[in-house]
């Protein structure tokens, strides 16, 4: 860690915690997987779509299908990336407020551009999304021949995703180095690049992370068209191998980024990291030297079969424990490097005074407990509700098939 | 006082609060009563088998989604993102008070956003009872949503008992004191009201977007969603109700005691009059048609008129960002941290009010009028934006040393909303010398603390000049 930089970290709020850290912490990272998961499909999957509608102007069907799925799937999973990232939002800055508030404001009119970005992004896949058919409501798509529109428009929005992306990697980054926090003596407010050496390979990591889950996407929406039977066996199984290949590509390179993204990191945090000195450093250990090359070995061998569905579940699942090894890991970095600082700012969870809440706790587990049944009731109505209606009208619905007769 | 400031110059950080916050609750509210506006009158319009409600309410469900889905969502990030930067303390005290409220908002949050899809993608295919189902479930998820936000919102204003029972205090009955606060209830009725009208607004914008229906169904669904304004009428006695819920020195504030509170209370009361009056006599009794231009004109008015309530109610706080507990610099307004400050110095506490090169030690050397350009940036700052919003300068452009030494030993007793000075005697008197450079400049120069070269080089050539003088 640097000493060249006196540091300061604000006090913790007098206020403290109304439970133990742990009531924060788990639901911080089960959110943040659940975020994960949906901002990997907008980012992803608008960045995926790009090769994917330049190969529709090369006359590449399947591609135009595919593209044209993730323009309809991007909107919904947006909006509920942005539902599912606004409670880590929240539990960060219980728990972490001094590191957080004072990276946000150095960033200052940085930050708030990071609005500007996803409104723009936000309209523009929504602007996708109606100019292409959708089976699931019936309507039809004026974009549906018109790739190089939805190339245009994509790549706008996909620019649009990559500077949110790169603003939130810079933020987290600062928020473990206060010894960053000045910058030639003064404190100085708009950055967008934190001068540490695991932004660029971190960024690049997650990056290529976003494209492997827009993969996984692909290989489930192949699966569930195929048995709504919204598209014929041939067309299902080749969009389940597209995104068998693209995930395992991008996995292979994940690795890649993901050793030098490690290497970058101080060597005390990489010993905290490797072995099972903590219950996340544990997992992360785990699931580096275990689930990864199971998941790539899973990788491959679904691709042989793509239309078998174990094989492709396997990898999916393998898929989900990287997922978790890589939240508890980032998560083990921050606790090492904040817990590192020069006294007297160095800072663990359990330096936070408990004022509890039982009650207020109790209210807010009802509210979960009946949003989850909630949710679910929701759901399953989704599920099982009516194909969309058919109509002869010439304005009818229609997907163009990849796999002309 | 703790984190570094930063201000957006030169609109100034209240300003940016107050356009992200206010576009969003005009979007939230408008979400709320859209809620209970699809729920009822699909319920009447299943019922009576009307197909031109129905196929108006499948078009305003798309407007939500792309409304209050997208940029309602976006800006309410946006009131997080802008806080945080803004006012991390009173930030910071909100969450650390409230979390459990906000991870049950966030719950209701997550029921409407799956719900507002579910219906939306949901038509012709959803049996419609269970689309109706749907409709209620969206509309008392959103509801659900505005009932904790609003307890949260009211605590800042009116706390009531709970600055007296900190510190050292049972946490768990004094969550419940400051949620339940002493202008909860009116709040929440005025808030309801204002969303149904909302509705009814958004609906005469709706129909004449949607180029599809012809003037005689414009009317029909116009008229459907005026009686969504009716409920205007119950705003005065519960405005009347609020007020006097509110703490004499606050309520004063807006009724004459502050001219930009009482000019922009009077914007707001106007307005929703206005709103009331052209609802009951235009679209209630006469059923008036109104077209494209018209209904954007009442929905600025009501923006004017939410707006400005919700200015006032911003402004009436002043100087307090949680009433009796935190000032709008930042600074925990109780006796403990004023003596605390008085005796060792605001800038011992303040490390982002000056250079990151200069020590705190370094600070005793520093000139009189640095050091005031430090304890501005510590305590002035949060509200007066150099070279812009509330700019310092021009308010003592032409004002004797006297009235500054003076105002500034009793800043809160001459001006209400002001808080304290807080600090030591030296640091009391290089504000004032920093106050008397900006006279005649009629500009507050660009941010005294994070630009340090030009005065770093101009005190280190001062030091060197001394240390070759002896």
């Amino acid at each position: 860690m640097s000493e060249l930089n006196p540091i300061y970290v604000p006090p913790l709020d007098p206020l403290g915690l109304p439970s133990g850290p742990l009531w924060f912490v788990v639901p911080m990272h089960a959110t943040l997987l659940l975020h994960f998961l949906f901002m990997n499909a907008v980012l992803g999957g608008t960045l995926v779509s790009l090769p994917l509608n330049v190969a529709h102007t090369g006359g590449i069907a399947l591609a135009g299908h595919v593209a044209r799925i993730l323009h309809q799937l991007v909107p919904v999973c947006l909006s509920l990336a942005i539902t599912f990232g606004v409670a880590p939002l929240l539990f960060v800055q219980v728990l972490y407020g001094p590191f957080f508030y004072t990276s946000t404001t150095l960033l200052g009119p940085v930050w708030m551009l990071l609005l500007v970005f996803l409104l723009a992004g936000f309209y523009l896949v929504y602007w996708l999304a109606y100019r292409g058919s959708n089976a699931v409501v019936g309507r039809a798509g004026p974009w549906d021949d018109r790739p190089l529109r939805r190339l245009a428009v994509a790549a706008v929005a996909s620019g649009c995703f990559l500077a949110v992306a790169w603003i939130f990697t810079n933020n987290h980054v600062l928020s473990l180095h206060p010894d960053r926090w000045p910058l030639h003596g003064a404190w100085k407010i708009g950055r967008w690049h934190v001068a540490v050496p695991m932004v660029v390979p971190r960024y690049l990591h997650n990056m290529v992370g976003a494209v492997a889950v827009a993969a996984l996407w692909i290989v489930g929406i192949g699966w569930w068209r195929r048995r709504r039977r919204v598209d014929d066996d041939a067309t299902s199984a080749a969009t389940i191998l597209l995104g068998l290949r693209i995930a395992l590509m991008a996995v292979l390179m994940q690795v890649a980024l993901g050793i030098v993204f490690y290497y970058t990191l101080d060597s005390s945090v990489r010993s905290d990291l490797r072995g099972f000195h903590t219950f996340q450093g544990g997992v992360w250990t785990v699931v580096t030297h275990a689930v990864v090359p199971a998941t790539l070995v899973g990788l491959w061998w679904a691709t042989r079969r793509p239309s078998s569905g174990w094989r492709s579940l396997l990898p999916a699942l393998g898929m989900g424990g990287i997922a978790i090894g890589m939240v508890l890991g980032r998560e083990q970095v921050r606790w090492s490097y904040l817990a590192r600082l020069a006294e007297p700012h160095a800072f663990e969870l359990s330096d936070w005074p408990i004022h509890p809440q039982p009650s207020a706790r109790l209210a807010f587990l009802m509210c979960f407990a009946l949003a989850l049944i909630t949710v679910a009731i929701l759901v399953v109505w989704a599920n099982r509700a009516a194909p969309p209606p058919t109509s002869t009208d010439a304005s009818a619905p229609r997907e163009a098939s990849p796999n002309p007769e | 006082m703790h984190y570094p400031s930063y201000n957006f110059p030169p609109l100034g950080g209240g300003l940016l609060v107050a356009i992200v916050a206010i576009t969003h609750v005009v979007i939230a509210h408008f979400a709320v009563g859209a809620g209970f506006f699809i729920a009822i009158t699909q319920t009447i319009a299943v019922r009576r088998h009307d197909a031109l409600l129905l196929r108006f309410l499948r078009d305003q469900a798309k407007f939500l989604v792309l409304l209050a889905f997208v940029a309602g969502a976006v800006s309410g990030v946006g009131i997080w993102f802008s806080i945080g930067i803004v006012s991390p303390a009173a930030t910071s005290a909100l969450i650390h008070q409230f979390v459990w409220g906000w991870a049950a908002e966030y719950c209701f949050f997550l029921i409407e956003i799956v719900a507002g899809y579910v219906y939306y993608y949901g038509w012709d295919r959803l049996s419609p009872r269970r689309h109706l189902a749907v409709a209620w479930i969206y509309a008392i998820a959103a509801f659900m949503s505005l009932f904790i936000i609003n307890g949260i919102i009211t605590f800042m204003l009116t706390p009531g008992e709970w600055v007296s029972l900190q510190p050292g205090y049972n946490a768990d009955a004094a969550y419940w004191v400051a949620f339940f606060n002493p202008t909860f209830w009116p709040s929440l009725l005025l808030r309801t009201i204002s969303s149904l009208a909302l509705a009814g607004i958004f609906v005469a914008v709706t129909a004449n977007i949607h180029r599809r229906y012809s003037r005689d169904e414009k009317q029909r669904i116009i008229n459907v969603g005026s009686y969504y304004l009716v409920p205007l009428g119950a705003m005065a006695p519960l405005a009347i109700w609020y007020f006097e819920a509110l703490p004499p020195l606050v309520r004063e504030l807006a009724l004459g005691g502050a001219i930009a509170m009482t000019l922009f209370m009077s914007f707001g009361v106007v307005s929703s009059l206005f709103i009331a009056a052209y609802s009951y006599f235009g679209l209630i009794r006469r059923k008036r048609y109104i077209n494209t231009e018209t209904s954007l004109l009442l929905l600025a008015v009501a923006f004017v008129a939410t707006g400005s309530m919700e200015f006032v109610r911003e402004g009436i706080r002043k100087p307090f960002l949680i009433h009796g507990y935190l000032y709008s610099n930042g600074i925990p307004a109780t006796r403990e941290w004023q003596e605390r400050l008085d005796h060792e110095g605001v800038l011992a506490h303040a490390r982002f009010a000056y250079p990151a090169s200069l020590s705190e030690a370094d600070l005793a050397d520093r000139p009189l009028e640095e050091l005031g350009r430090y304890v501005f940036e510590a305590e002035c700052r949060a509200c007066h934006e150099p070279g812009g919003t509330n700019d310092l300068a021009p308010m003592v452009a032409r004002a004797a040393r006297e009235w500054i030494e003076a105002t500034t030993a009793d800043l809160h007793g001459v001006k209400y909303f002001m808080p304290p000075f807080m600090g030591t005697q030296r640091e009391r008197e290089a504000l004032v010398a920093y106050q008397m450079s900006l006279r005649g400049r009629g500009r507050t120069d660009a941010d005294p603390g994070h630009a340090r070269s030009a005065s770093e080089s101009r005190t280190e050539t001062q030091a060197a000049q001394r240390g070759e003088g002896k």
